[in-house]
């Protein structure tokens, strides 16, 4: 095990929720959430984002529409279904655990 | 300069170089086979192709026209190998996040490839090796056994050797050894190639000339390999000669004997005696179309053996089906007109007509003397040819058919002797037949009381041979006598008497007319008139 793969593995685990959180704000297409997501480092390779994309809409938790572009072809737009509104909320408090979790066995060890 | 393709990703046009395209092709089918084949991989896909349209739109917009191959590198990068893209509740086997996804596969049956990493010619013995699971240097064995005893392995190898193809690629290898060709194997495969490169500059560097020195081999691998391939080559060179000749100097004997036997017939300098004949057995039209016929039959399989010679020596390879399809068609016209000509040929025998002719002799004499009349022809007579009695005469360059008649004996009605000459023939139909039977010309002369008989008959010029036949009955009144000379022995046949003697031992001998059949009678004198030799 060494550092990257062990953050990847970290990241991975939250991508799915930093989606969502992504898209709870405004609806956007694929390119915009990896910009994002690349700013908040949290994918290395574009192509992870697609299966992961395609599961949660199969899942129910989002939906997409395409819209008309300026240049190119139309784009797809997801946005967060109202089970994903539910989904996203359960996640919040699971993050909320696992910060404070975290903080706890910090402050625990010192 | 490169080649540039035309390419439509996801609706957008680009141009992209040959090269960046099969990089390109190659990763979005390592994706393709990645995410399988069901509706979600087929959309998934479709984003990830408009996301990849979506970059290099950015970088055309950066000024360059086209897409370079490190354009498409660097795409890919960004993209990322599928092996990248897994996500971990896709799969039932998760296992910490590591990809041990196992995707249903068909099994894929092995192939047979010449394996280049393990060969010492050109990899057969090897390949053969990784197929049936034997070590190579096992059937290196028995080849080199085989060669030794009867040399049928060095045959069988140079065609494996062609015939095989090389494992080039990694997916080629993969199919060689029966794996599953999936990204993980291509990924594996890789893997230990490089592996292998490692070890082997490891190996360069620790002993030069170990690496010199396999070089070396791989060198003189390579030239045995082409002095082999060369001297296949001459030799498929040298069949395609052999073949053309056969089939260049068959056609020339053909078309000249042919052509020399119709045109020319006697003076043709093929001692064919047949065709020369044929024209006095088969009429000219039906004749000339049996030859067409037969030329064809014969002369399309010796042109194709020909052409077939041509494209071994040239190494050209043309399937033009018009080729094959043509001579195939003028081959069956060919036995078409082969099959018309003999029935035809046949139909020409369908009817029969006779011809008949009554003479009575007048003779003060009791006893007639029978002779036979010199054969004029004897010495022109064609000594290999004798069907039967039908014989055939060259006089002057032209052929001539003659036979024998034959000559029966019978009482006659009256008090007279008389010669019923009875033509047979035969015709397409019953005219024709008639005309034929009434062309025979058949003589006899008679003197006094001697009867000679003209030893043949002969079929007029031009006409053609219709089962022609000629029997001559001679009639003898009640208690008159014929003698039978010697030579009537070629015509009398099976002519009835009270003795039941067989015709060779009724000659030279007296004969009466008794109520139905002749008798012997014994004589003491023999006629005077035995014929003088009158040879030629």
């Amino acid at each position: 095990m060494n550092l990257e793969n062990t953050k990847a593995q970290m990241r991975k685990g939250i991508l799915e929720y930093c989606i969502l959180l992504n898209l709870s704000k405004k609806p956007s297409y694929a390119s915009d959430i990896i910009a994002e997501m690349k700013i908040a480092q949290m994918i290395v390779v574009e192509g992870t984002l697609y299966p992961l994309l395609t599961r949660l809409k199969n899942d129910g938790y989002l939906g997409y529409r395409w819209e008309e572009s300026l240049q190119g072809p139309p784009r797809k737009y997801y946005e967060l279904t109202e089970n994903g509104r539910l989904f996203l909320n359960e996640l919040d408090l699971a993050w909320a655990d696992l910060v404070d979790a975290i903080n706890q066995l910090k402050n625990n060890n010192l | 300069m490169k080649k540039t393709f035309t390419i439509n990703i996801s609706g957008t046009v680009f141009h992209i170089d040959d090269d960046a395209y099969e990089r390109l092709n190659s990763y979005i089918f390592q994706v393709n086979k990645y995410f399988g084949n069901d509706a979600d991989a087929k959309e998934i896909v479709e984003d990830i192709e408009s996301r990849i349209s979506e970059l290099f739109q950015e970088r055309i917009k950066d000024g360059s026209e086209v897409i370079t191959i490190e354009q498409v590198e660097e795409i890919i990068k960004i993209m990322g190998m599928p092996e990248a893209f897994a996500d971990s509740n896709d799969s039932e086997t998760v296992n910490e996040g590591n990809y041990t996804k196992t995707r249903t596969s068909r099994p894929r049956g092995r192939k047979l490839y010449r394996d280049p990493d393990d060969r010492v010619l050109g990899g057969v013995c090897s390949g053969l090796g990784v197929y049936f699971n034997i070590d190579p240097v096992i059937i290196r064995l028995i080849f080199v056994a085989l060669f030794f005893g009867g040399g049928s392995s060095l045959f069988i190898y140079a065609i494996l050797w062609i015939v095989v193809p090389k494992a080039s690629n990694t997916a080629q290898r993969l199919e060689m050894k029966g794996e599953e060709v999936n990204i993980n194997n291509i990924s594996k495969t890789i893997k230990e190639e490089i592996q292998d490169v490692k070890e082997n500059y490891q190996n360069f560097r620790a002993s030069k000339s170990y690496t010199r020195g396999r070089e070396r081999f791989d060198d003189a691998g390579n030239a045995v390999t082409s002095v082999f391939r060369a001297i296949l080559k001459i030799f498929v060179i040298i069949f395609g000669i052999i073949l053309v000749s056969i089939g260049v100097f068959s056609i020339i004997a053909l078309v000249t004997s042919i052509f020399v036997s119709s045109e020319f017939i006697g003076i043709s300098p093929f001692n064919h005696e047949l065709p020369n004949y044929i024209n006095l057995f088969v009429s000219g039209d039906t004749l000339s179309w049996f030859w067409v016929g037969l030329a064809l039959t014969i002369g399309i399989p010796l042109i194709m053996l020909a052409y077939f010679g041509t494209k071994l020596i040239f190494q050209f390879k043309s399937n033009n089906p018009a080729v094959g399809m043509s001579s195939l068609g003028l081959w069956v016209i060919g036995i078409i007109i082969l099959i018309c000509t003999t029935v035809r040929g046949i139909s020409d025998y369908k009817s029969v007509a006779t011809s008949t002719k009554q003479e009575t002799i007048v003779t003060k004499s009791d006893t007639l003397y029978l002779n036979l009349g010199n054969d004029e022809f004897s010495d022109y007579l064609d000594s290999n040819i004798d069907f039967d009695g039908l014989r055939i005469a060259s006089v002057n360059g032209k052929q001539f058919l003659l036979n024998e008649p034959r000559l029966n004996i019978e009482k006659s009605e009256t008090n007279e002797f008389s010669i019923v000459v009875k033509s047979k023939a035969r015709g397409h139909d019953y005219s024709k037949a008639q005309k034929n039977a009434d062309e025979i010309r058949y003589k006899f002369t008679q003197q006094d009381s001697l009867l000679t008989f003209q030893p043949w008959y002969m079929l007029p010029d031009k006409s053609v041979w219709h089962k022609q036949e000629v029997s001559i009955t001679l009639k003898v009144p009640e208690n008159k006598t014929i003698y039978l000379n010697d030579k009537m022995i070629k015509i009398i046949h099976d002519i009835k008497n009270t003795s039941n003697m067989w015709d060779g031992d009724m000659v030279g001998k007296y004969w009466t007319m008794k109520s139905d059949e002749l008798e012997l009678t014994q004589r003491k004198q023999t006629p005077v008139s035995t014929p003088k030799k009158l040879k030629k």
